[in-house]
């Protein structure tokens, strides 16, 4: 696959709140807290009110992201990924129903996985292409892949924004996993001021797949920050090579 | 960098709805307008009665090494995929299992049996036994098909409400273009589940009985179920995937832009893409839900585009709103009356609904019969998706252009 520029990266998760911040951490990462929200106070308050962990999460990487890269919002292609999306509303309107008790239209039609990427449109009077996408344990890669095969499609700079809240705690007992909640902002383009990177399939296949101790958003983020040429993300039966330039 | 769309085969079909359990089956009861797979029933909304689509034959049993994926969205799509698995094996035999990718779409997922395990907690303190997270996963659908079939390439599920069907193929497709994949198995699944019944029903978008779309007296959707799977190739010859546009209303969560404007958008890039005018269309198959808002405002926009006489249909009165599946199983029936061109005639599934036109509307050739129509080859159709968030996918496919 052709390569890529990154425009601009922003990042997410409780404690973590500035690109310094996020230096730091990748120099010397220390476990993440399990709690707290961005305010997003940019937001108008309606769209604000109807803003869920994962929203806010997202809308904020979003806000700081096509800030710090002076892109016109209105004018990007956008891929949203995350595994189990908006998780704490879906899990509250399985309880509603497993209860047999009434569904809340407002949070119904803020459950479904595409939510952050209608609110991003809606905030943004964005009228491009959007998708939302999930893949497991291997989301990050399949959204910066979707990303690729959206830059391919459109004429745009792509926005691809990737994050998870912590798994609910009706659910924690069979998760084998325990994120952190966290979201990730790229911009990526054709060309521009950035640095190049590709991702490739790497046809040997894997050797073992790793317990990861970091999602992959936030490994791909210590390694871009890092001089490593290149990140190998393992998920059986396929390895993934990020490599730079 | 930005690439001419390159034009994809929708190599082998598979699908299962309320019309059957196949493309014989689907097809006679599809083009003769049958709403006898609409029927009452009172398990999914608390408390009511309301029309839904079902699927009613006996569905294959997920065990073994595939259990932690069993429940009803799989069981579908195991239906859908038995049908093109030998499509699927020539192809992973001719360019390796990690050429073939797999692009899903649902806005269901497990949820009818993560509802089960829930309703067994409050009761026991136990999930039900084999209730796993996967069943709560998007994702989990994209690995189900990867498992069964053994294909290894990229591997994810797309989930944007009603449109995720229609972006699957969109994304296979790209998939081919990028070089990272030779075939993709691309589709969409959605189960009937009291999550979706009900949230529908709080929105006040179910209708009373079936759905009735672009009548003044529609009243909102009756819900569906089905899985769709094609076998995505670069192939020239077969049914192709011509164009697709995207784009997104910017306007409401769960209400479309009004105007159409956004749908409008889509259909006109998926023409663009496609290089074909509006008149080479030959029948448009609408999103047609059936709720006042979605017919008023694709109605506008799609007579902006195609006009007053491109024949048109919403095939959901027979099949209910299969959610993210609709985008999948209305390109399946596209596919179907392409590949079953007669002569020179094309058969058209009929607009079923009560005849009471909206006069509020802006005209359309709604097809009010079982109908045939001259299309000189090679033949292109429209099919238009629509989803929550403002989503839109609109797709152009067409007879080989050899």
């Amino acid at each position: 696959m052709t390569g890529v520029t990154l425009l601009g990266w922003a990042a997410w998760a409780p404690n973590l709140e500035d690109e310094a911040a996020w230096r730091a951490w990748c120099e010397a990462p220390a476990p993440i807290p399990s709690v707290g929200a961005p305010d997003v106070g940019f937001l108008p308050l309606m769209l604000r009110r109807r803003c869920d962990l994962l929203s806010r999460m997202m809308l904020e990487v979003t806000q700081r992201c096509v800030e710090s890269t002076h892109v016109d919002r209105a004018k990007l292609a956008s891929v949203f990924a995350s595994r189990h999306g908006s998780f704490a509303t879906a899990i509250s309107l399985l309880e509603d129903v497993a209860r047999g008790e009434a569904t809340s239209p407002a949070r119904f039609s803020h459950s479904v996985h595409n939510a952050q990427a209608g609110l991003f449109s809606i905030w943004a009077l964005n009228r491009h292409a959007s998708t939302a996408l999930a893949a497991g344990p291997e989301t990050f890669v399949a959204g910066f892949l979707e990303s690729l095969a959206m830059l391919q499609r459109e004429p745009l700079p792509v926005l691809f924004v990737v994050g998870d809240e912590a798994i609910p705690e009706a659910v924690r007992s069979i998760s084998d996993h325990a994120p952190p909640p966290h979201a990730l902002a790229l911009l990526l383009a054709d060309q521009g001021e950035g640095g190049r990177l590709n991702l490739r399939l790497d046809a040997s296949g894997p050797s073992e797949t790793r317990a990861d101790t970091w999602p992959n958003a936030l490994a791909f983020l210590r390694w871009w920050l890092s001089s490593e040429p290149r990140l190998e993300l393992v998920h059986s039966p396929r390895r993934w090579i990020f490599e730079r330039g | 960098m930005t690439s001419p769309f390159m034009a994809c085969a929708l190599r082998e079909m598979g699908l299962i709805c309320a019309l059957g359990s196949s493309a014989d089956q689907v097809w006679p009861r599809l083009v003769a307008g049958d709403t006898s797979g609409v029927t009452p029933r009172s398990d999914l909304v608390h408390g009511e009665t309301r029309m839904f689509a079902s699927v009613r034959e006996p569905l294959p049993e997920i065990a073994g090494a595939l259990a932690r994926h069993a429940c009803r969205n799989n069981q579908l799509t195991l239906a859908a995929l038995a049908q093109i698995q030998t499509g699927v094996e020539r192809a992973i035999h001719a360019h390796g299992a990690t050429r073939i990718g797999v692009v899903m779409g649902s806005s269901t997922a497990g949820f009818s049996a993560a509802e089960d395990a829930f309703r067994a907690r409050n009761q026991t303190g136990r999930f039900t036994p084999g209730f796993a997270l996967v069943q709560l996963e998007f994702g989990g659908v994209a690995e189900f098909v990867a498992d069964v079939t053994g294909a290894r390439g990229p591997c994810y599920a797309l989930s944007t409400a009603c449109s995720a069907g229609a972006k699957a193929l969109v994304s296979a497709r790209a998939l081919l273009q990028l070089g990272v994949c030779d075939a993709v198995i691309a589709g969409a699944a959605d189960s009937l589940c009291g999550l979706t019944a009900n949230g529908f029903r709080a929105l006040s978008a179910l209708s009373a009985g079936r759905s009735n779309p672009m009548s003044r007296n529609r009243d909102g959707i009756h819900l569906g179920e089905a899985a769709v799977v094609f076998l995505v190739t670069r192939d020239a010859d077969g049914v192709q995937l011509l164009g697709a546009g995207e784009s997104s209303d910017a306007h409401h969560m769960s209400a479309p832009d009004p105007d159409g404007k956004g749908a409008e958008s889509a259909m006109r890039r998926a023409l663009d893409a496609a290089g074909i005018a509006p008149r080479d269309i030959a029948y448009v198959n609408l999103h047609g839900t059936g709720t006042p808002q979605n017919d008023a405002a694709e109605s506008l926009a799609t007579a902006r585009v195609v006009g007053a006489a491109t024949p048109c249909s919403s095939t959901k009165p027979l099949v209910g709103h299969t959610l993210g599946a609709s985008g999948a199983l209305e390109a399946a029936f596209c596919w179907l009356l392409l590949s079953r061109r007669r002569g020179a005639m094309l058969t058209l599934p009929p607009h079923v609904f009560d005849g009471a036109l909206d006069a509020a509307l802006p005209p359309l050739a709604l097809v009010r019969e079982p109908m045939q129509v001259a299309a000189p080859a090679p033949a292109a159709v429209l099919s238009s998706s629509f989803g929550f968030g403002g989503n839109n996918c609109c797709l152009v496919l067409g007879e080989p252009r050899t």
